[in-house]
């Protein structure tokens, strides 16, 4: 690896977060340069969910800064946040369709409601998008709700693409999916970031996927990453905890409080 | 001792809840002015809030002024024309036309509000759109509060003429009055201020229906059975804060 003296697309200093007494993310810190794919993987309920959040600026971190490009974004209110939330296109669990919208103007919705763009014009565009996921065009006027799981993730797929973001997020992309649709929406991920050049942050816990979809992994577990290094290197981490969750032992140091 | 912490624990919850609900409010008023606005999406409000709540105010009114013409008949006897017609008008212009148009509106409109944002909150969707850089307040709280306030008063105005007639149908039809003569001592007894009290409560009621069914849906949590929560929670406060102000504001305008 080169040194480069480029600036990290994101960063997390320190990030802090509990709720109430339940003490979640206790100083996670986390680099990603540009055109970075990195993906976060970790045990349900690890915190990745709200490490995600706290980096979009769905929730505020209770100490601790989020760098996106340098700039510190953890203390913006809503006007100052919107020009760095219009660098963000997000591929949520469960898709996160607007169902009172047909399916083409879910895709068309940044480019309407933000750009401005005439409804005729979104339209075109958010067509193109969907191609580009493998969508059929003839599904534009469906209501969402008429759709498989894995044509929701891809309509939630054209959707975050749409705007041409230069970070994507990923949460859970193939949750839910039998394991081919979710090799086929994997692929739909990296060949749409390639295409943008955009940076990626993956959150996931299926390890298939990760490797697929990731150029760096970083393990998080307890509230702080105890592991970060090339997908390449993660067989041999060198670590417990990153050992028994890509083997996907139930014995180790992890302690999933299920029967204990 | 516990009893005295059980009490200290809801009085900081309702100070918490109160709070809360004050902070929301003034957000979404905040962005009812502010630009960007959503005329298509207050224009779909005003037709699901105005429209379509049309049949259920309208049957509402008419059974209540027809069912006020029987009771003060029953109460007043023959006492006269004039006295049927202004209890009737009185009645619907000030009290029931609103409060009870109001309540069925609170049923229909708070509670679908309620889903329908809970929905949103619990699959993320709330979370899409600020990932699409739009501000969820804009763009759903505030088009439903700006329609229910326009849509109410309209609302409340048609709820008066139908339980007028409703009134005027059962004192023609099993009273035997004199037609014009009911009409006419209707139209002396129907004062400006009532009215302009009973249309200044509607807009009032829809402010609380909107703001209730839309900060319940958007602090719902926990799936479906959160989402059921809101709704009840939304059509039970928005029900009691428009008898409450119903009356602040009833003592505002006559009690003098």
């Amino acid at each position: 690896m080169t040194d480069a003296p480029s600036q990290a697309k994101i960063e997390t200093r320190d990030l802090h977060k509990a709720f109430g007494s339940k003490q979640v993310l206790r100083g996670v810190n986390l680099k990603i340069m540009p055109g970075e794919s990195l993906a976060v993987i970790g045990a349900s309920g690890t915190g990745k969910s709200v490490l995600i959040k706290n980096i979009i600026g769905l929730m505020q971190p209770d100490s601790g800064a989020v760098l996106i490009d340098g700039q510190d974004v953890t203390a913006l209110s809503g006007r100052e946040r919107e020009p760095i939330t219009r660098k963000f296109g997000m591929l949520f669990q469960g898709a996160a369709l607007f169902d009172s919208l047909p399916v083409w103007e879910n895709v068309a919705f940044g480019l309407i409601q933000v750009q401005r763009m005439a409804r005729r014009d979104a339209r075109e565009q958010a067509v193109t998008a969907m191609v580009q996921v493998g969508l059929d065009p003839d599904l534009a006027d469906r209501s969402p709700a008429e759709l498989s799981g894995g044509m929701q993730k891809r309509v939630g797929l054209a959707r975050a693409i749409a705007t041409a973001p230069e970070i994507m997020f990923f949460d859970e992309p193939t949750t839910g999916l039998d394991p081919i649709m979710g090799s086929v929406i994997d692929n739909l991920i990296i060949k749409s970031v390639r295409e943008l050049g955009a940076t990626a942050l993956s959150i996931t816990h299926d390890m298939a996927s990760a490797r697929r979809i990731a150029d760096n992994i970083a393990m998080i577990y307890d509230g702080i990453i105890v592991w970060h290094g090339p997908v390449d290197a993660i067989d041999e981490s060198g670590s417990e905890v990153v050992d028994q969750f890509i083997n996907g032992r139930s014995h180790g140091p992890i302690d999933m409080l299920v029967a204990s | 001792m516990g009893l005295l912490r059980a009490l200290g624990r809801s009085v900081i919850n309702l100070f918490a809840v109160t709070g809360r609900i004050g902070i929301f409010t003034g957000n979404a008023v905040f962005h009812c002015f502010s630009p960007p606005f959503f005329p298509r999406l207050i224009g779909q409000q005003m037709v699901e809030i105005g429209f379509y709540s049309l049949p259920v105010v309208g049957l509402t009114a008419i059974f209540t002024g027809m069912v006020l013409a029987l009771q003060s008949f029953s109460g007043f006897g023959f006492a006269g024309e004039s006295t049927i017609a202004n209890v009737v008008v009185w009645g619907i212009t000030r009290e029931l036309g609103p409060v009870l148009a109001g309540l069925m509106v609170a049923g229909r409109i708070g509670a679908a509000m309620a889903a329908e944002i809970g929905t949103m909150r619990v699959t993320e969707q709330i979370d899409a759109l600020t990932t699409l850089s739009t501000n969820p307040y804009k763009y759903l709280v505030a088009p439903r509060l700006i329609a229910a306030v326009a849509m109410m008063p309209l609302l409340v105005l048609v709820a008066d003429i139908i339980g007028v007639m409703g009134g005027f149908i059962v004192s023609i039809y099993d009273f035997g009055f004199n037609p014009m003569t009911y009409l006419r001592s209707t139209w002396d007894n129907l004062e400006f201020i009532g009215f302009i009290s009973g249309i200044v409560k509607a807009a009032v009621f829809g402010f609380l229906i909107a703001l209730m069914g839309t900060y319940h849906g958007y602090n719902s949590k926990g799936g479906s059975q959160g989402v059921g929560q809101a709704t009840t929670n939304a059509v039970v406060s928005s029900s009691i804060l428009l008898l409450l102000f119903n009356f602040i504001i009833t003592a505002i305008f006559f009690a003098t």
